[in-house]
């Protein structure tokens, strides 16, 4: 893979990484050090990519382990709800309730949530992504939809 | 909710994301081409001689060793003597060797079935002048805490529960309390079990069990079933409608009380054709590596089975043992870089295939420079780490 098509493949990717990186790692500046670690480490190892179309998945388990690395780094354990996101103008309450209810899940329902509903991937390819069958996709997926739907009190789909 | 609603749920401030890929993106040019190491002086100058001379004596050479190889030999070996790692708990971990092939770090991996990636830490290694190595573990100081229920796992916690997942158990039920996975429903009652749960919700009178599914055994996460305490094993069953394979229906229980916990509608799935149209392609670059490779594949798996053996301590019978897998990918051949390499993998399970792992059993998975038979890479996974 050549590096302009590398360039255009993650400048149009950037938004998604950035967001499942938020399904990890809760202050802004982890998130885009894991998206820029994502990014770098996807460029020295593109030679290890099979398939050009495989590219979204790919990289985005390269920066899923790197959110795990940041994560592992960090010595002190931060409560969820400590450091609410940063918002420079009012928003809709519906999306803040949204965002405290995903806080609450556990990390694997939270990031599975994000790649199927936030970014579209399908059951397999978000199995293929966090390394987990099918049937524990379905199910991660189930029971954060139930939890969700405790949390905001009204269904999300 | 429309996805644009949910994508609105994480954003950055405007323009620090953009502006960290552009930057990121401009260094690439900084960056190595995908190899971590660099060549010595001398084992340059060998390799400039054998490529003249030629692919027979690029194999009369001998096992030349990658700086990389090298590296993550000599950090495997210093883990060794001072926190007892094992080649078999390599499976555990990614192992990565910065430019200068002097820090080696191994950090637990995230997509193994084991679920226990949070216990293992991360080791570090740093190599010095000759043989001097300092060594550091993330967990160092720690209290480590009896039995598998410990939070943290040390290389003795760790081999312990290799022992019983290498005897036959599950990760699940060395992870967990064993009390909490009995299964004291049949497959027969999950079945029904679910039938009527699937029934009473669908409202469908002529669900068909997928013959190919029937009442699936698996294992919940580790963290919810330490959460809820309800039972790591569950039962999934699908069902169809009639005889048509169209929209799928999933029940979950518990296997231990038969509690259904989930009943849902599935979404439909992408044709299984698609995984074959997309996984079997051979790696970019194939063909021109194949163009500048002096050394034929089974040379080079020849060669993949020697360096196996002398970086792991394998034995003649052990070697022998080995079976080159040849039908991986469409072609062994690929670009490394600027670099052809053809890419091995061995496999080694002593006894035959129901036989418990023996040590040194598991994949290996060699690069071989298919120029000049130098031993890129190599890695060795015992399996162990997966569930199954």
């Amino acid at each position: 893979m050549d590096q302009d098509t590398f360039a255009r493949q993650v400048t149009d990717l950037q938004g998604s990484l950035y967001r499942i990186a938020a399904s990890y790692l809760r202050c802004e500046g982890d998130r885009l050090d894991a998206v820029a670690e994502a990014i770098a480490r996807a460029w020295e190892k593109r030679h290890t990519l099979r398939d050009e179309r495989l590219f979204r998945t790919w990289i985005t388990r390269i920066l899923i382990r790197e959110c795990v690395n940041i994560q592992r780094r960090q010595k002190r354990s931060v409560p969820v709800d400590a450091l609410p996101e940063a918002a420079s103008e009012p928003e809709d309450e519906r999306i803040a309730a949204l965002r405290e209810a995903l806080a609450q899940l556990p990390q694997r329902q939270r990031t599975m949530t994000v790649l199927h509903y936030m970014e579209g991937y399908d059951v397999r390819e978000v199995a293929r992504i966090m390394g987990t069958t099918k049937s524990a996709v379905c199910a991660g997926l189930s029971r954060a939809r139930t939890r969700l739907r405790a949390l905001m009190g009204e269904e999300l789909e | 909710m429309k996805r644009e609603d949910w994508q609105k749920v994480y954003q950055p401030r405007e323009g620090a994301l953009e502006a960290r890929v552009r930057q990121t993106l401009r260094t690439l040019d900084t960056r190595t081409d995908g190899r971590t190491w660099t060549m010595k002086k001398t084992m340059a100058l060998a390799l400039a001689a054998v490529l003249l001379l030629g692919a027979a004596a690029a194999l009369a050479a001998g096992l030349i060793f990658s700086d990389q190889v090298d590296a993550k030999t000599a950090a495997r070996q210093a883990l060794a003597g001072q926190y007892g790692f094992t080649p078999a708990m390599e499976a555990f971990f990614d192992c990565e060797v910065n430019e200068d092939s002097r820090t080696v770090v191994f950090t637990p991996a995230a997509d193994t079935g084991a679920g226990v990636e949070e216990k293992l830490g991360v080791y570090t290694v740093t190599l010095g002048k000759g043989n001097q190595a300092t060594v550091s573990w993330s967990h160092d100081g720690e209290t480590i805490g009896e039995g598998t229920q410990s939070p943290v796992w040390d290389t003795k916690l760790l081999a312990a529960a290799i022992e019983r997942k290498a005897a036959g158990e599950e990760w699940i039920d060395i992870v967990l309390d064993a009390e909490q996975t009995a299964v004291n429903v049949t497959p027969e009652e999950a079945i029904a079990i679910a039938r009527r749960a699937a029934t009473e919700k669908f409202g469908m009178d002529d669900l068909k069990v997928l013959e190919d599914w029937g009442a699936h055994l698996y294992y919940r996460g580790v963290e919810k079933a330490e959460k809820d305490g309800k039972g790591a094993k569950c039962y999934q069953v699908r069902f169809t409608q009639g005889d048509e394979r169209g929209t799928e229906y999933s029940v979950s229980l518990y296997a231990n009380t038969g509690e259904v916990f989930e009943c849902m509608r599935m979404e439909e799935e992408q044709d299984e054709a698609y995984d074959a149209d997309v996984s079997w392609h051979a790696a970019p670059g194939s063909e021109q590596a194949k163009a500048l490779a002096t050394i034929t594949p089974e040379q080079a798996a020849q060669l993949a089975k020697d360096a196996a053996a002398e970086v792991y301590g394998l034995s003649p019978a052990q070697k022998d043992s080995m079976e080159w897998v040849d039908d991986v990918a469409p072609s062994p051949y690929a670009m490394a870089g600027d670099t052809p390499v053809i890419q091995i993998w061995l496999w080694l399970w002593q006894g035959g295939p129901s036989a418990p792992f023996a040590e040194g059993d598991g994949v290996y998975q060699v690069e071989v420079n298919a120029q000049t038979g130098t031993i890129e890479s190599i890695l060795y996974d015992s399996t162990l780490s997966s569930n199954g």
